[in-house]
């Protein structure tokens, strides 16, 4: 089955496809393949997407929603934070939705608007489905941000094969193009965001080096200085202009930097409560305005050099992408900061949808690109952000460090704190800073069994693993005793799995079949693993479960069975919570016991072996 | 067939073909195979188990590996295989990071000759050099005016100077005998451990020097000597 890429940009979105062994963008408008990122919701319920809706949004500003992926997978706190807002935020305290005259939408909801529409669009041009993709996302977007994009795509009725860092897809279109073999910086400066990769090529191998940058700097941050700057020769103050006039005075500010692309001056007029604002806006004016959004690009740059254990002078090259870098104020900056002319062959816009296409086509049974390469192109990626533990005291011990290779997995061990503890809670963080408060919180989970004894004395092993698509999943064991916790990180910026879920339902797009089925195979899986739970249990501990558990279990168990035969999850659903209810007397029993081997799953354990570095490992394996 | 030859064997999970427990996939039906946990992570990568190692032919045979059994290429695979080429993946992931870095490279021979240089108790240093170690640290502290450069990148020389020697020693010590009587393991492990604390000091000149000349107390502050283990977590 042949799949897409998708660019799911802050301000514009691509879908491309490989076809004769080349990278094609899918035509969205007549004579364009770049999707403006931008929804606009009507009051009739009718959802408008792309230019139509860039164009409203001087009319329309309120139900007009531009650049939201900067607050894709982020609380309500943290966009908060931020400053200007420039919507109407719903009045939740949890989630973070827009008001707009067709109703409140989570910024998840309105990516996925987007993806839809690129979804349609290509359903109906390409000879087959864009129903599998890989996307591409930020290298700079942590593990919330990768979920919600992940959920986006889900409620569009697209299948993630994978997200790949925007950078890293660049580099693979070039490489592919060219056979690259050397080291490169992939300057990525898009609308709202900023990436820098170093990357190394060699036979076809991509691996790599190191990743940095900052997700809230890019082209939209020049538009509103400029915008900031025009008002202001108009005697007017940015934050206290009406939100239609910010909007016509970004637009205005887009034009003069569109201009000075090509010119070393540009005219600009608009008019604000019938007053003309007009002049000229020079380049070195428009250099003044923007260097100190230029000069934040330096420290992420450096960063990546270092990470990369390489001088600038070692590289071989700097690719250019995203629109921003079309400005040759910003190729003049960084023809400084590396010391070489960047590359831009390819379309700065499409370069990284290009990518992305690739990438599925190697993906997909039936790629052409690997036959036309013999199949030896691999993408050896790192993981962005280091992920690490809170101990005592509210510091962060980091346990698998930024720009690790993944699929990685790392072990470390820790002890109680206390006296007879017989708990720890396993909270996990991904960020840099040395303190819990100033990363980005995960998942928390509780390792309960812990055998009492004396502080330090127990042995607590945790372990995270990251898959290649850059997804965690930590386990905590207590050596001595075997006892066991494990979590799936889940999406920890306001939205659950079961609202997702609601979402899911409540799109009308699905036929609601497809819906049920969707459900039904969750609810399935998930009985699955609890009557197995319990059987693994039973087997061990199966003196602990007194007679009248026994018939009353084993009657759930018989209904639950024959659920699983049918086709309704919300009975399915119900019977195996019942399931753990009934038995969650017998459960505390077991836990009671302590046992040393209770919940042990082999695949965890054998993969626990072999992958920490400890001489231990190494010993041969008793047959 | 000798006992040992049978410790070198076990049969394919798909069609039970006996073959070489080295092997990634079978020989047979080419399917996918578990690594072989007991591997040292040289013989994984087929290069020689020695401290100098030629680190072509390491990146090579990693970026090979890679090439065999990253998940991306068994993406329409069986589950099973899928997992195989995930734990192939990770664990090449790891050995090839403990193996490019002279120092892990060197903890993990130290380890395949049966010592544990995470263990603090089988690894102790006198504390003379902890004393030193803590001088030199606060002389970088205190480091102030005009100067304060210039003296620190004296002291950065010849820290990196003792580092790199020390480092050698280690590494032909270790490459020099097949089989270290104990005390001298424990000697090279002692000298590991000193070489750890040493790069540590340079990190932190390293850091200093980007932050310029105002160091902040909380930097030095986690750095205690008397606690091993923060820079085992940080240096391996």
């Amino acid at each position: 089955m042949k799949a897409v890429g998708i660019d799911l940009g802050t301000t514009n979105s691509i879908l491309a496809v490989i076809e004769n062994g080349v990278a094609r963008a899918v035509e969205m408008e007549p004579g364009t393949s770049i999707l403006p990122s931008v929804v606009r919701y009507l009051e009739s319920g009718e959802v408008v997407v792309g230019q139509a809706a860039k164009d409203a949004a001087v009319s329309d500003p309120e139900n007009t929603l531009a650049s939201i992926k900067r607050w894709l997978g982020r609380t309500k706190t943290e966009v908060l934070a931020d400053g200007s807002v420039g919507y109407q935020l719903a009045q939740d305290d949890t989630v973070l939705s827009i008001e707009t005259a067709g109703g409140a939408f989570t910024p998840l909801q309105v990516s996925a608007e987007i993806l839809k529409h690129l979804k349609a669009v290509a359903d109906a041009s390409l000879g087959f489905s864009a129903a599998r993709a890989v996307i591409t996302v930020p290298a700079y977007f942590d593990d919330a941000q990768r979920q919600a994009t992940r959920q986006a795509a889900r409620l569009a009725g697209i299948e993630v094969m994978r997200l790949i860092n925007e950078p890293t897809a660049a580099a693979l279109a070039y490489g592919l193009e060219r056979q690259s073999h050397g080291s490169f910086a992939i300057f990525d400066l898009g609308g709202g965001t900023f990436d820098i990769s170093i990357l190394e090529l060699v036979e076809g191998v991509f691996e790599v080096r190191s990743t940095g940058g900052d997700t809230h700097l890019g082209g939209d941050d020049f538009d509103y200085a400029v915008a900031q700057s025009l008002l202001k020769r108009g005697g007017l103050d940015y934050q206290t202009v009406s939100l239609a006039t910010q909007v016509e005075a970004r637009r205005v500010a887009e034009q003069v930097k569109r201009t000075l692309t090509e010119d070393n001056q540009a005219e600009y007029a608009f008019t604000v409560d019938n007053e003309t604002i007009s002049g000229i806006l020079t380049r070195n004016e428009f250099m003044v305005l923007i260097d100190s959004i230029l000069n934040r690009l330096r420290a992420p740059c450096r960063q990546a050099l270092g990470d990369a254990d390489l001088r600038a002078d070692q590289l071989d090259g700097v690719v250019l992408v995203g629109g921003s870098t079309r400005s040759p104020m910003v190729r003049r900056f960084v023809a400084d900061i590396f010391g070489h002319d960047p590359i831009c062959d390819i379309d700065p816009d499409l370069v990284v949808a290009f990518g992305a296409a690739s990438q599925a086509d190697l993906l997909s049974a039936d790629s052409e690109l690997r036959l036309l390469d013999g199949g030896d192109v691999l993408l050896l990626d790192v993981t962005p952000l280091s992920l690490g533990l809170e101990t005592m005291g509210g510091v962060v011990e980091k346990v698998l460090p930024r720009c690790s290779q993944i699929p990685a997995s790392r072990a470390q061990e820790f002890t109680t704190f206390k006296d007879n503890q017989t708990a720890m809670d396993i909270h996990v963080v991904q960020g840099e800073r040395e303190l819990v408060a100033d990363c980005r919180s995960l998942a928390r989970f509780q390792l309960t069994g812990i055998p009492p004894g004396p502080a330090g004395h127990a042995r607590i092993r945790v372990i995270f693993q990251l898959d290649a698509n850059g997804l965690l999943s930590v386990s905590a064991k207590e050596l001595k005793s075997g006892a066991e916790a494990r979590v799936d990180v889940s999406p920890s910026y306001g939205l659950d799995d079961a609202q997702v879920e609601a979402m899911l339902q409540a799109s009308l797009d699905f036929a609601e079949a497809d819906v049920n089925a969707r459900l039904f195979q969750t609810a399935h899986v998930e009985s699955q693993r609890v009557l197995y739970a319990f059987e693994v249990a039973k087997q061990k501990d199966g003196d602990l479960l007194t007679e009248e558990e026994h018939s009353v279990i084993g009657e759930v168990i018989a209904s639950l069975e024959s659920a699983m035969q049918g086709s309704d999850h919300t009975v399915l659903q119900d019977l195996t919570e019942t399931l753990e209810k009934v038995s969650a007397g017998f459960a505390h029993r077991r836990m009671d016991r302590a046992l040393s081997d209770s919940f042990k799953d082999m695949d965890v354990d054998d993969l626990e072996r072999v992958i920490t570095d400890e001489p231990s490992s190494t010993a041969p394996k008793p047959e | 067939m000798t006992h040992e030859a049978e410790l070198q064997h076990w049969h394919c999970w798909s069609c039970k073909t006996l073959i070489a427990r080295k092997e990634r996939a079978c020989s047979a039906c080419r399917v996918l195979q578990a690594p072989d946990p007991s591997l040292s992570h040289f013989d994984r990568f087929g290069v020689p188990k020695k401290f100098a190692l030629e680190m072509d032919a390491l990146t090579k045979a990693f970026r090979n590996g890679q090439r065999a059994t990253h998940p991306d290429r068994f993406v329409s695979s069986t589950d099973r295989e899928r997992r195989h080429a995930l734990e192939h993946s990770t664990i090449m992931n790891d050995g090839y990071r403990i193996l490019k870095e002279p120092m892990a490279r060197a903890g993990y021979l130290l380890g395949l000759l049966g010592l544990d240089v995470h263990d603090d108790k089988s690894v102790q240093l006198s504390s003379s050099f902890l004393i030193m170690i803590m001088e030199m640290r606060e002389s970088l502290e205190e480091l102030s005016g005009p100067d304060a450069h210039v003296e620190r990148r004296r002291i950065q020389q010849s820290i990196v100077l003792e580092y790199e020697e020390g480092l050698a020693r280690l590494g032909s010590r270790l490459d020099g005998a097949a089989d270290l009587a104990s005390d001298t393991l424990i000697h090279l492990g002692q000298l590991h451990a000193q070489l750890k604390y040493l790069r540590r000091v340079l990190e932190e000149v390293e850091r200093l020097e980007a932050e310029g000349d105002t160091p902040t107390s909380g930097n030095l502050e986690r750095l205690d000597p008397l606690r091993p283990e923060t820079f085992e977590r940080k240096g391996t």
